[in-house]
């Protein structure tokens, strides 16, 4: 699986929160993320996990505090935070006419690799998703948990130095969650940062190097 | 039990069910269908006959008469009547005239009452809207030519008959559409079961609405009620993916990388190959369009109404070619995967349906010139033209793909549909507006230098709109 082998981003969170008319999304919240460290964030549900985790990959912008990414703000409009940050939140938006190899040859070809070893990498790809024998599926042909792997192996597929991933885990069987928890630290492990939501306590266990809890214990 | 006191019973219980339901007076479906149809008759009447007729009279009722009301106009008319029952029979397979509410389907429908008999009030409601709007469409545009003087009471007596017959064949050709959607393979049918592709269209409602399976019924009335919802919400994207079918074809071809512009090309071009359904739908509007402007441009008698339709056909032609930068539109406030720019990679969408468009274009353009005699215009000046209203078509898709959410005013009871209709339809209306305007301008005054100006602030503006329109979509998210 290709991987980046550049130093991970440092993420650092100061008093964020997101209200929106009178309710309350995310309560304030700090957190620091060294480079290629895991940090899981656990919480009940519409405790504000994603929309924390939205605000950190810049698709949101916070109400009071700041979240930088490498000592910049965080917003997607930005270049240097779309090169550096892949999330997982929520599912991507697929092509309903490309079938999965297509999707990561397409995503591979924009960001200027080499074409003639395209095809090696989109197999990896989707080798190490459990995804070798879909490759000429499309997406809507696909199971929810083999659509769960697919929207993680988009994800991994572009280039990053900090992934965001919210719940990664959902949909999956435990071996899958075990494969996920493997991946997650051979990327940190490779220096790439990750920030993830999750609700397994033994994925949290087998990834975390730190945990925050956002709206009380989960 | 005799089949007639079968009928009779079926017929007492499924009242027993519609008393349960709705009360004595039933569920009154059909009774607010023939209102409908009655205010749909008095708006005809009153606003309807108004403008046909004032559109005849200000296209020339000689030109209409002589140019339009030809032979060769109805063969014309006859085959767009066919292409239109061929659309409505692919349509009924997405969704059909048959659609109940989902419990209507899983708690009746699945009974043991005769079929046709819990089905046929959602296929009277369908049918009679079709053939009532034939009637009403063709007897406005039959009147309208009488009263103009553009021709005798047969075209209003042609009309009266033509319209309805065209709905009956609309209807019988949607619900034959969703019948097929249903149909099982020969080896998945009950022994002695007939094979449904037999149906045609003279096999009566009754036995078509038997044929419709419980799976597809269900999935049409989800899929009824999630697009009803994605419109009203003005969610374009859920709305695409309701009525589209999945694709399944070209499973085979690989999209190859070929750098990091050229490979999205590619991917616009392996959809089209995968769906060559859209390249031939939008060949079948984008010619008729290039030819009607390029008439419009070369005879300063044509109507500008012309110039209009044709610029209509014209942009929804290069729409169907520019899914890429539709889908491109969607995926706005997701994290990126791609390492394109979005400005870049809107440019490089547009590539394909453009490539399209004055390929089709300015070949039909040129052809059409041909055709009429002693055209002021030259050559050179029609083939620019035709590429100067090329930067404004796909200047108004980049606005279509990247609109956003419509305005809060969408949302208000009072002016909502109005509104929601004007945020959807105004790059359309705007392109053909302002493209037909120039058109028919520069054919009065012959391809002055006024015009050329025109066109090129028209299109510069187009251009800006664009851009500003795809500014704003990708900071709108961000909130």
């Amino acid at each position: 699986m290709t991987t980046t082998a550049t130093l991970g981003c440092r993420v650092q969170a100061d008093g964020v929160s997101k209200v929106v008319d009178v309710t309350t999304l995310l309560p304030p919240i700090s957190l620091v993320a060294s480079a290629g460290s895991c940090v899981v964030v656990r919480g009940p549900n519409g405790a504000g996990k994603t929309t924390l985790l939205r605000i950190v990959a810049g698709l949101l912008a916070p109400t009071t505090g700041t979240v930088t990414v490498d000592g910049e703000p965080a917003d997607e409009r930005r270049r240097a935070t779309r090169e550096n940050v892949a999330a997982l939140i929520g599912p991507p938006a697929a092509y309903r006419d490309l079938t999965l190899a297509d999707h990561l040859t397409l995503v591979d070809a924009t960001w200027g690799h080499d074409p003639g070893t395209c095809a090696d990498r989109v197999a990896e790809g989707l080798v190490t998703f459990g995804l070798g024998d879909l490759a000429e599926r499309f997406p809507h042909e696909l199971s929810s948990g083999q659509g769960q792997l697919f929207r993680l192996a988009l994800t991994w597929f572009r280039p990053a130095r900090l992934l965001i991933l919210d719940e990664p885990e959902q949909r999956l069987d435990t071996d899958r969650r075990a494969m996920v928890g493997h991946l997650v630290r051979a990327r940190c492990e490779a220096s790439t940062t990750v920030l993830m939501a999750c609700h397994d306590p033994v994925l949290t266990a087998s990834v975390a190097d730190e945990v925050v809890d956002v709206g009380g214990p989960a | 039990m005799t089949a007639s006191e079968q009928r009779s019973e079926d017929r007492a219980r499924l009242a027993d069910v519609t008393h349960v339901l709705h009360g004595p007076d039933g569920s009154g479906a059909v009774r607010q269908v023939l209102y409908a149809v009655y205010v749909l008759a008095i708006l005809a009447l009153t606003y309807g006959f108004t403008v046909s007729r004032a559109l005849f009279i200000t296209s020339d009722p000689a030109w209409v008469r002589d140019r339009l009301l030809s032979p060769a106009t109805g063969c014309l008319a006859l085959l767009l009547a066919a292409a239109l029952a061929v659309v409505v029979h692919g349509a009924g397979r997405r969704r059909g005239p048959v659609v109940p509410p989902l419990p209507w389907v899983d708690h009746v429908v699945t009974g043991p009452l005769d079929r046709s008999a819990t089905l046929r009030e959602w296929w009277l409601v369908s049918a009679t809207l079709l053939v009532a709007g034939g009637t009403v469409g063709a007897g406005v545009v039959g009147g309208g030519l009488w009263a103009s003087g553009s021709a005798g009471p047969t075209a209003l007596v042609v009309a009266l008959v033509a319209g309805p017959a065209l709905g009956v064949v609309l209807a019988a050709a949607w619900l034959i559409g969703q019948v097929g959607a249903g149909e099982r393979s020969e080896a998945a049918r009950a022994p002695g079961e007939s094979d449904p592709r037999g149906r045609t269209l003279l096999a009566p409602p009754a036995t078509l609405l038997r044929s419709l399976g419980l799976p597809e019924l269900r999935a049409q009335s989800v899929r009824s009620t999630r697009l009803g919802g994605a419109v009203l919400a003005g969610d374009l994207r859920a709305a695409r993916l309701e009525t589209a079918t999945p694709v399944r074809r070209g499973r085979t071809l690989r999209l190859r990388s070929r750098g990091r512009l050229a490979t999205v090309v590619a991917r616009d071009l392996l959809g089209l190959r995968r769906q060559p359904g859209l390249l031939l739908s939008g060949a079948l509007l984008t010619v008729p369009g290039a030819a009607g402007v390029a008439w419009s441009l070369s005879d300063p008698d044509v109507p500008v109404a012309l110039a209009v339709v044709s610029l209509m056909a014209t942009y929804l032609g290069a729409g169907v070619w520019a899914e890429g930068l539709r889908l491109l539109g969607d995926t706005l406030g997701t994290p990126a995967l791609s390492g394109l720019g979005l400005g870049t990679e809107a440019g490089v969408h547009t590539v394909l349906p453009g490539a399209l468009l004055v390929g089709v274009s300015v070949p039909v353009a040129l052809g059409v010139r041909a055709l009429v005699p002693a055209t002021a215009v030259a050559v050179g000046a029609l083939v620019l033209w035709v590429l100067g209203l090329a930067v404004v078509v796909l200047a108004a898709q980049w606005v279509a793909a990247f609109r956003g959410r419509p305005p809060l005013l969408a949302f208000l009871p009072e002016v909502g549909p109005t509104a929601m209709t004007f945020w959807f339809a105004r790059p359309l209306v705007l392109c053909a507006l302002t493209g037909a305007l120039l058109t028919s301008r520069a054919a009065e005054l012959g391809v002055s230098a006024t015009s050329w100006v025109g066109l090129g602030v028209t299109a510069a503006g187009a251009g800006l709109w664009a851009w500003r329109t795809l500014r704003a979509a990708a900071d709108e998210h961000r909130v």
